[in-house]
């Protein structure tokens, strides 16, 4: 988790010196403004690292550890089928193309859309 | 609902489900892998056969094989295929497959959430495609869909719009895998597996995946726009009515930028777990292979636009520059790939010859961007032939030799099947021969000023001959994809079987069974570098290497 707070932290400091760089070199409003939202985007991600890693004691980030230390421990539950990925994709596509040439097809898609990620949800639990 | 509590399974137990349904449901993600993979090869299929219509129409001068909306709509959808639905999903699946193998975890960390992204990337490729049967016909605006070209005015079929949301699927997927594959990788690491042991195409998919999560949301803000402006009444790009084209063209190129090295990075991952293998030797220079990644990510952040040089609006000192600084990351690959062959035992199996391909194409294409990202040169060179030509030598001759050495590397690991050696060196030499014939000459078509998507040309420019030249190279590409499709249905058929480590290789997956059971591994080495795998084969070397 170090190694991963380092790299969002880096990225999110390269991202503001770049934009500080790209205003003085163009005072350029649409440039600076992307790299800006980027830095803040990468900022908000490396401050949740530091949360994370209080929270995280990770065996793979120890150089030491062994298979004996996680054994018979639960990694958790994996699922390994569900059909409602799919349904729910499909109710995407349908939202999506009903929006672009026909608006019926959109409200069955948004409909195939909910029931599919409801299903999800319903399931992850 | 089915699911699996990974804890100890029993040695040998097959949990591996067959059938239609079993797919369709599958969240397991090499499952996903798969799919991803052989989808991303019919729509470069389906590129490749655009990609022969239109070098059919540029034979000779004065065709009439394609009217020139055809020509457009051809060129559109070879562009996007290409890029969208088989670069970078290929490198999509390939690390579907493989990251949760090279850092010992039994899958995915959101198994459904995977499962989504796929098949939303699906239903986006269909929905591209599905343009050609309504009225108007596919998008005609190029990859790149550029207001106002895009614009309802100009662009009045409803190909467009399904262009727009298909596109828009797909960066959505592209997001979802993104977080996906930075959560696996930070969480679900074996033990021992800390962040600088992992294998360096896992360090590679983290890069890509950080610029995806910084990119695709460029892409899809400026898909929305455009969907806006075309169907309810927006502004945003109209310059007649306040709005600003020049805004379309930079959140297009943030993501567009970032696009060339999300198709590249995983692809120089591809590389740097071949060469090591086949030159018999440690990787050279691993920290700075790893560095030199991010370093590309970064630096790519800032040069989204020299692809704007000729707009007059953009600060072309600063795009030059950052453009010029990436030259330096990559240099220090080609060095440590070139430090990993320097004294080796090299082999020069189908893989090793498909890295060797792409570093000579890809410093050409390296080069010609060098060359390009100087302002005054690209005003020369802007909307010619040099500019397809420098495009394809970095993800043509770079990405695509690096799928197919990818694929001859894994393929006996993902289906347990080995490809024919002898098909292999036929289809590398004749890709490798037809690459070259068919886009080197196209450099020299854009310095004699051929402009490109023009559909065709008159005889007095004498570009004719160069034009057949190149044709004839694409038909012996297409004999090269020929040889590989054979070679991958004859071992299909004939099932020889393979050993779980035919080639001697360094990282976890060759660690387990071919094809991998379901819960992926039935026992682990020991982790304590970024070869686990040749350290516990070799324990004598290991300790000499003072690990």
């Amino acid at each position: 988790m170090i190694t991963g707070r380092r790299l969002f932290v880096s990225s999110a400091v390269f991202g503001i010196v770049i934009a500080i760089v790209h205003w003085f070199s163009s005072r350029d409003y649409d440039g600076t403004i992307l790299l800006g939202v980027m830095a803040t985007a990468l900022a908000f991600a490396a401050s949740y690292m530091f949360v994370a890693e209080r929270e995280a004691q990770l065996v793979g980030d120890r150089k030491d550890a062994s298979n004996a230390d996680v054994k018979g421990e639960r990694l958790g539950v994996f699922t390994v089928a569900t059909p409602w990925s799919l349904l729910a994709a499909f109710g995407a596509c349908l939202l999506l193309i009903g929006l672009a040439v026909f608006p019926v097809l959109g409200v069955a898609g948004g409909a195939v859309l909910g029931f599919g990620l409801f299903q999800l949800v319903r399931e992850s639990r | 609902m089915t699911t699996t509590t990974v804890t100890a399974p029993a040695p040998g137990t097959s949990l591996v489900r067959h059938g239609v349904i079993a797919w369709l449901s599958s969240t397991d993600h090499k499952h996903i892998g798969i799919l991803y993979m052989c989808t991303s090869i019919f729509y470069f299929l389906v590129a490749g056969l655009l990609a022969m219509t239109i070098r059919a129409q540029l034979i000779q001068p004065n065709m009439t094989l394609l009217g020139p909306h055809q020509y457009a709509e051809i060129f559109t959808l070879h562009g996007t295929a290409m890029i969208f639905l088989s670069i970078v999903p290929f490198a999509l699946g390939l690390a579907n497959f493989l990251i949760p193998l090279q850092i010992g975890a039994p899958d995915m960390a959101f198994p459904r959430l995977n499962a989504f992204a796929y098949w939303i990337f699906f239903f986006g490729g269909l929905t591209i495609f599905s343009g050609v049967l309504v009225n108007g016909g596919a998008a005609a605006t190029g990859w790149t869909a550029f207001a106002p070209l895009s614009d309802i005015r100009i662009s009045t079929g409803g190909g467009q719009d399904l262009w727009i949301v298909g596109l828009l699927m797909t960066s959505v997927s592209g997001i979802l895998t993104a977080v996906n594959f930075i959560t696996t990788t930070f969480l679900y690491r074996a033990p021992g597996m800390t962040m600088w042991r992992l294998p360096v195409f896992t360090w590679e998919m983290i890069a890509t995946s950080l610029m995806i999560l910084l990119a695709f949301p460029s892409l899809a803000a400026v898909l929305a726009l455009l969907f806006i402006d075309r169907n309810f009444g927006g502004q945003f790009f109209d310059a007649g009515a306040g709005g600003n084209p020049v805004l379309y063209k930079h959140l297009f190129w943030f993501f567009g930028h970032h696009e060339v090295y999300i198709m590249i990075l995983p692809y120089f991952g591809v590389i740097t777990e071949i060469i090591p293998v086949f030159s018999r030797k440690p990787l050279f220079g691993y920290t700075g292979l790893v560095l030199s990644a991010f370093a590309i990510a970064g630096l790519s952040m800032g040069v989204w636009a020299h692809h704007m040089f000729t707009t007059g609006a953009v600060a072309n000192l600063f795009f030059s520059g950052v453009s010029f600084l990436i030259a330096v990351p990559t240099g220090i690959k080609f060095f440590n790939w070139i430090g990993t062959m320097w004294k080796g035992s090299i082999i020069l199996t189908t893989p090793m010859l498909f890295a060797v391909g792409f570093m000579l194409n890809f410093l050409i294409g390296g080069i010609t961007g060098v060359m390009i990202a100087s302002p005054p040169l690209d005003f020369h060179a802007e909307d010619t032939y040099f500019l397809i030509a420098h495009m394809h030598y970095v993800l043509g001759g770079g990405s695509l030799f690096a799928i197919f050495g990818a694929i001859y590397f894994w393929f006996p690991k993902i289906f347990g099947v080995q490809l024919s050696e002898r098909l292999g060196k036929w289809c590398f030499g004749l890709l490798f021969i037809g690459f070259n014939t068919t886009f080197f000459v196209m450099h020299i078509l854009g310095m004699m000023g051929m402009p490109r998507r023009i559909y065709t040309y008159p005889a007095l420019q004498g570009w004719g001959e160069l034009n057949f030249i190149a044709t004839v190279g694409s038909w012996i590409m297409a004999a090269g994809v020929f040889v590989f499709i054979w070679d991958v249905v004859s071992a299909s058929l004939a099932r020889k079987g393979v050993a779980d480590d035919p080639w001697g290789g360094n990282s976890l997956e060759w660690w387990t069974t071919s094809p991998p059971p379901e819960q992926n591994f039935t026992s682990l080495p020991p982790i304590r570098s970024e070869r686990p795998v040749f350290d516990a084969k070799h324990p004598e070397l290991a300790r000499r290497t003072g690990k």
